[in-house]
C-alpha cells in the first residue's frame, strides 16, 4: 500500500510539472494586454512609452520566459505565491479568503447529490418501469439538460421577485456568522448538487441493474438471503465504485469552484475568481489557481483509486 | 415589479454573457459606460434627455457662499450607513493618476477638492464647499488667487496648509516622470504655481483662462488634496497605499480586495454640518451577474444605491418603478466617434466631401436601437456633449448633416450621400477597413458601422476588430480608414474636449486635420473670459466642423442607476458624468 502510494505520489509530479508549464504558457499567449487590464483602456493609453516600459519592468514581464517561470515554480515551492500586482492582498491571502466559500458549497453539494441520487438511482433500478422509475428518469435528464448555471440565475431573480430576498453579496466566512455563511451557500449547493445527482443516480441505476443480473447475487438469493441484505451487501456495494468515482470527480471540479454557477450567482468562491482573473489577466493568480486545480485533481484520482480497494476487496494495490 | 417574459430574456441574455466574462470580455469593467436613447428610436414612453436651452446663461463661475455647504432639506438628519453598489474595484489608488470612476466611487468621499461642483445643484455653478474658502482672479484671467480654509485636519490629526494644496497642484500639473497626472492636459495654461502664504495658493497663467473652464478643471473629482508629508513619505507613489489620508467627510476604515471598500464618518470633518451618514460601504460587483446582482441588491434593500444598473430594469422602473425605488438616468463624458484616415498617401478620406458623404451613410438612431438594452446612448447631433449649456437645439441638430432619423429621410439623406460619392470619383466596391473596438456593445457598433458603410455601393468594407489599447495604437498610428470607438473627456467644456478632439494639432484628433479657422477659434474660446462670447464662439465652431467633418460624431453615452426614495441630500436628476464631486457628504437617509 505505502509503495503503492508513493509510486503513484511520483507518476503525479510530471503531471503537475506539465501543468505548471501549459498554465504559464497559455497565460501568455492569451490575446490582451495586462496594463489595459489593470488601468482600463483610458488609462493605459495615456501612459508614455518610458512609463510603460517602467511597469512592464517592475512586474517582471521583460524577462525571458524561463526566467519568469523558474522564478513563479521557485516562489511556490518555498510556499510564497508572489502577490499580484492587481491586488492589495498577496495571492495566499485572496485564496485564504475565497477558498473556503468553495469548499463549503463542494462539501455541501456532495453530500446533498448523495442524499439525492442513492435513493432515487436505487428505486429508480429497484422498482424497473415503475411510475417512480419514469419520474426519476425524467428528473434526471431534466436536470441533466438545463445548464445549472441557468438555474441559478432563476433561483436568483424569483427569490428576489417573489420573496424580496437576496444574500449577501460579499464574503461572510463560516466563523464570522453561521447563519448568513449559509444563507450564501445554500441556494448554489442544492443548484450544484441537482445537476450533479442526476448523472450519479442514472449511473447507479444501470450499475445496479448490471449487478443484480451478476451471478454472485443469484447465488446470494440461493443461499436464502433477503432482498435487503442482497442490495445492501452485495449490490450496492459493487454498483458504488463508479459512483465513487463520478463523485470524487465532481467533488474535485467544485473544490476548485464551480466557475459558472459562481459567476451566475455572484458567490465570491475560487470560480468566479479565476475568471476574474483571466478576464483581468492576471497571470499570476490565474497561475496559481489552475496549479492548485491540478493538484486537487491529482489527489482526487488518488484518493479515488485508494478506495476502490474498501469497495472491492479483489483489486489489489500490486 | 419587473413582468416574467423580460425577466426571463434578462435571465437567457445574462446567462450568455456570462460566457462572454469567462473569456474575457469583461467591458462592463470599463469606465466608460452608457446610457439610452434617442428621439423616435427611443424605448417607448422613456423620457427622452434635451439639452438645455442654448442661450447665454453664464458659465460656471462659481459661488462663493458665506455659510457652510448643508443639505437643503430642513429636517435632514444624521445617522445610518450607506450601502452603494458598484462594478469593479480601482486599479489602483492613486487619485492623480487615475481616470475611471472605479477610484472615484470608493475613493472620492474620502478627499476634498480645491472647489466643487453643487452636489445639490449641478446647473447652478461651482461652490466653494472644498478647501478654498473664496477665490479671485485678476481682470485678464492671468492669475487665480485661492483663499484656503483654516482649522482643516487630514484623517491621520495633521492640519491643512496651503503647502499640501501646492504639493498636489504641483503633482498633478507638474507630475514627476514616474507619475502620469492624468488631469495634466487641463493645465496647460498654469505656468506655475505658487504658496504667498500657508493660507493662500495663486496660480500663475500663461494665458488668460475663463472661471468657467479653470474652476471646473479644478473641480475634476480626481483632483484631491494630499499632504505633502504623505507624498514625501511614499516616495510620490500613492498607487499601493488605499489609505493615504485626506480630508474628506469620510474616513477609509478598510477593504476587501474587489468586494467591498469602507469608510467611516470623520468626526473632525471641518464642515461641521457635514457628513450625515456614519458611514460608507462600496461594494464591487462585476460581469454580467454584478449587474443583476446590482439589481437584486437594491430591490431587497440590502443596497440603498446601485450605480449602474440594467437598462432594461430601468426602462421598466421608469414605467412602473417597485415601491420605494427611484430609477435615474443622466450624461456620462464619454463621446462614440468615427474617425477618418486624412494622412495616408492616397486615402479617399482626404476629400472633405468624402468625409461629408460618408458621415451621411450612418443612421444614428439604429445604434441606440441595437444597444438599448445593453448601454444606453444618446444620438449626436454635433460636436458638443448634448447636455452641456454649449450644444445646439435638438431640433437644430436633427436637420444638420447626417442626424436624420430612421425612416424616409434617412433613406433619402442616404441617397444623397451616394450621389455625393459619385461626384467625388469614388469607385464601386472601393475598399475600405473599418476599425473598431470588439468589448460587447462596441462590436454591435463596429459591426453596424460596417454594414452601415458596406450598404453603400461605393464602398466594400473589411472589418478589424480589437481590443481598446490596440484600437488605441492603431488608430494613433492611422492603421485604418474609418476608426470607430469611444473616448472618455473630463467635462462638458469645450476647452475640455474641442482642443484635444479638433484642434489640428490636438493630442487625439486621430484624423490628423484641422483648418485655420477651427484653430483660431478655439484658442479664442480657451482664451475668452465673457461667458457669452464663449458661447457664441463654441456654437460657431460646432456649426463649422460640419464643413469638412474632422469626425463624425456617433453617440453620446448615458448612465443608469436606481436609489431607494429616502436618500436625500443631493442632485440625483441634476447629476453629469461620474468624475464630480459626489463625496456624499450632503447625502443623508429621510426614514
Amino acid at each position: 500500500m505505502t509503495k503503492y502510494l508513493l509510486r503513484r505520489l511520483l507518476y503525479s509530479v510530471p503531471t503537475v510539472i506539465s501543468i505548471t508549464i501549459i498554465i504559464f504558457l497559455a497565460m501568455r499567449v492569451i490575446p490582451g494586454d495586462p496594463l489595459t487590464s489593470f488601468y482600463g483602456p483610458g488609462e493605459v493609453s495615456a501612459l508614455t512609452e518610458k512609463q510603460r516600459a517602467n511597469i512592464i519592468n517592475e512586474l517582471g514581464l521583460d524577462d525571458p520566459l524561463y526566467v519568469q517561470y523558474f522564478r513563479w515554480i521557485g516562489g511556490v515551492l518555498s510556499g510564497d505565491l508572489g502577490k499580484s500586482f492587481f491586488r492589495t492582498m498577496t495571492v495566499g491571502e485572496m485564496l485564504a479568503h475565497r477558498a473556503p466559500t468553495s469548499i463549503e458549497i463542494a462539501i455541501l453539494a456532495t453530500i446533498l447529490s448523495w442524499i439525492i441520487a442513492i435513493p432515487v438511482g436505487l428505486t429508480s433500478a429497484l422498482y424497473k418501469n415503475s411510475i417512480m422509475d419514469h419520474l426519476s428518469r425524467f428528473a434526471t435528464i431534466f436536470f441533466l439538460a438545463v445548464p445549472n448555471f441557468w438555474l441559478g440565475m432563476l433561483v436568483v431573480v424569483f427569490s428576489v421577485l417573489v420573496f424580496r430576498y437576496h444574500p449577501p453579496s460579499w464574503t461572510i466566512q463560516l466563523w464570522e456568522d453561521p447563519l448568513q455563511n449559509l444563507s450564501i451557500i445554500w441556494r448554489p449547493s442544492v443548484i450544484i448538487a441537482l445537476g450533479a445527482a442526476a448523472p450519479l443516480a442514472r449511473m447507479l441505476r444501470a450499475t445496479v441493474l448490471e449487478v443484480m443480473s451478476e451471478d454472485y447475487i443469484r447465488t446470494a438469493r440461493a443461499k436464502g438471503l433477503d432482498q435487503g441484505t442482497v442490495v445492501s451487501r452485495h449490490a450496492i456495494r459493487n454498483a458504488m465504485i463508479p459512483t465513487i468515482t463520478y463523485s470524487g470527480v465532481i467533488f474535485g471540479f467544485l473544490l476548485g469552484g464551480s466557475i459558472a454557477v459562481e459567476s451566475a450567482m455572484g458567490i465570491r468562491g475560487l470560480g468566479s475568481l479565476l475568471v476574474s482573473a483571466i478576464a483581468e489577466r492576471d497571470t499570476l493568480m490565474a497561475q496559481n489557481l489552475i496549479l492548485i486545480y491540478g493538484i486537487i485533481w491529482t489527489f482526487i484520482n488518488l484518493f479515488i483509486d485508494v478506495t476502490y480497494a474498501i469497495f472491492d476487496p479483489r483489486i489489489r494495490f500490486e | 415589479m419587473l413582468k416574467l417574459p423580460r425577466l426571463l430574456v434578462f435571465c437567457m441574455i445574462a446567462s450568455l454573457a456570462i460566457f462572454a466574462v469567462a473569456c474575457g470580455s469583461d467591458e462592463e469593467e470599463s469606465t466608460s459606460s452608457p446610457a439610452p436613447a434617442t428621439g423616435a428610436a427611443a424605448v417607448a414612453a422613456e423620457p427622452t434627455p434635451t439639452p438645455p436651452t442654448a442661450t447665454a446663461n453664464e458659465a460656471k463661475i462659481g459661488e462663493q457662499a458665506a455659510d457652510l455647504l448643508k443639505a437643503p432639506e430642513a429636517n435632514a438628519k444624521s445617522g445610518g450607513t450607506l450601502d452603494y453598489a458598484w462594478v469593479a474595484k480601482p486599479p489602483h489608488y492613486d487619485m492623480h493618476q487615475s481616470g475611471t470612476t472605479n477610484n472615484c466611487t470608493p475613493q472620492c468621499p474620502l478627499f476634498d477638492l480645491l472647489v466643487m461642483n453643487d452636489p445639490l445643484d449641478f446647473d447652478r455653478a461651482i461652490i466653494n464647499g472644498g478647501l478654498a474658502e473664496s477665490w479671485e482672479s485678476n481682470s485678464d484671467g492671468t492669475e487665480w488667487t485661492f483663499a484656503l480654509r483654516q482649522g482643516v485636519k487630514f484623517h491621520d490629526g495633521s492640519d491643512f496648509d496651503s503647502a499640501d494644496a501646492l504639493a498636489t497642484y504641483n503633482r498633478i500639473i507638474f507630475p514627476s516622470e514616474n507619475v502620469n497626472s492624468r488631469r495634466q492636459g487641463l493645465f496647460t495654461a498654469v505656468e506655475s504655481i505658487t504658496a504667498p502664504d500657508a493660507n493662500t495658493i495663486k496660480f500663475n497663467m500663461s494665458r488668460g483662462v475663463s472661471g468657467g473652464y479653470f474652476l471646473q478643471a479644478l473641480a475634476s473629482g480626481f483632483n484631491v488634496i494630499v499632504s505633502e508629508d504623505t507624498l514625501k513619505e511614499r516616495n510620490d507613489d500613492l498607487k499601493e497605499s488605499p489609505d493615504y489620508p485626506g480630508t474628506g467627510p469620510f474616513k477609509y476604515t478598510g477593504h476587501v480586495d474587489g468586494e467591498k471598500w469602507e469608510s467611516e464618518k470623520f468626526v473632525d470633518y471641518w464642515n461641521t454640518n457635514l457628513p450625515y451618514l456614519d458611514g460608507v460601504n462600496v461594494y464591487h460587483m462585476s460581469g454580467s451577474a454584478g449587474a443583476q446582482q446590482r439589481v437584486a441588491g437594491l430591490l431587497t434593500g440590502q443596497f440603498d444605491y446601485a450605480r449602474g444598473i440594467d437598462p432594461q430594469s430601468y426602462y421598466e422602473w421608469v414605467q412602473d418603478a417597485p415601491e420605494g425605488i427611484v430609477p435615474v438616468r443622466f450624461p456620462q463624458t464619454t463621446i462614440i466617434a468615427m474617425w477618418y484616415n486624412t494622412f495616408t498617401d492616397g486615402s479617399i478620406f482626404k476629400d472633405a466631401e468624402v468625409r461629408k458623404a460618408t458621415n451621411m451613410l450612418f443612421d444614428r438612431d439604429s445604434f441606440v436601437t441595437a444597444t438599448k438594452d445593453t448601454r444606453p446612448f444618446f444620438a449626436g447631433f454635433g460636436f458638443s456633449p448634448y447636455f452641456s449649456q454649449y450644444a445646439l437645439p435638438i431640433d437644430e441638430g436633427r436637420k444638420r448633416p447626417g442626424m436624420a432619423p430612421t425612416g424616409p429621410e434617412k433613406d433619402a439623406e442616404i441617397a444623397k450621400a451616394n450621389e455625393m460619392l459619385a461626384a467625388a470619383g469614388i469607385a464601386e466596391e472601393t475598399p475600405v477597413r473599418v476599425l473598431h473596438t470588439n468589448n460587447g456593445w462596441q462590436k454591435v457598433m463596429g459591426d453596424i458601422t460596417a454594414a452601415q458603410v458596406d450598404a453603400s455601393p461605393h464602398f466594400k468594407v473589411s472589418q478589424e476588430e480589437v481590443e481598446y489599447s490596440i484600437w488605441i495604437e492603431k488608430t494613433e498610428e492611422g492603421d485604418f480608414d474609418i476608426s470607430m470607438g469611444p473616448l472618455v473627456y473630463a467635462f462638458a467644456d469645450p476647452s475640455a474636449y474641442a482642443r484635444p478632439w479638433y484642434h489640428s494639432e490636438g493630442k487625439t484628433n486621430f484624423s490628423k486635420i484641422g483648418d485655420d479657422k477651427t484653430d483660431s477659434l478655439i484658442d479664442q474660446i480657451d482664451a475668452e473670459l465673457d461667458p457669452a462670447k464663449r458661447l457664441a464662439l463654441t456654437q460657431e465652431l460646432d456649426l463649422h466642423l460640419d464643413t469638412y467633418m474632422p469626425l463624425s460624431p456617433l453617440l453620446w453615452e448615458d448612465f443608469v442607476d436606481g436609489y431607494q426614495s429616502y436618500i436625500k441630500g443631493y442632485d440625483f436628476p441634476g447629476m453629469q458624468g461620474l468624475y464630480n464631486a459626489e463625496r456624499r457628504g450632503t447625502w443623508w437617509f429621510d426614514k
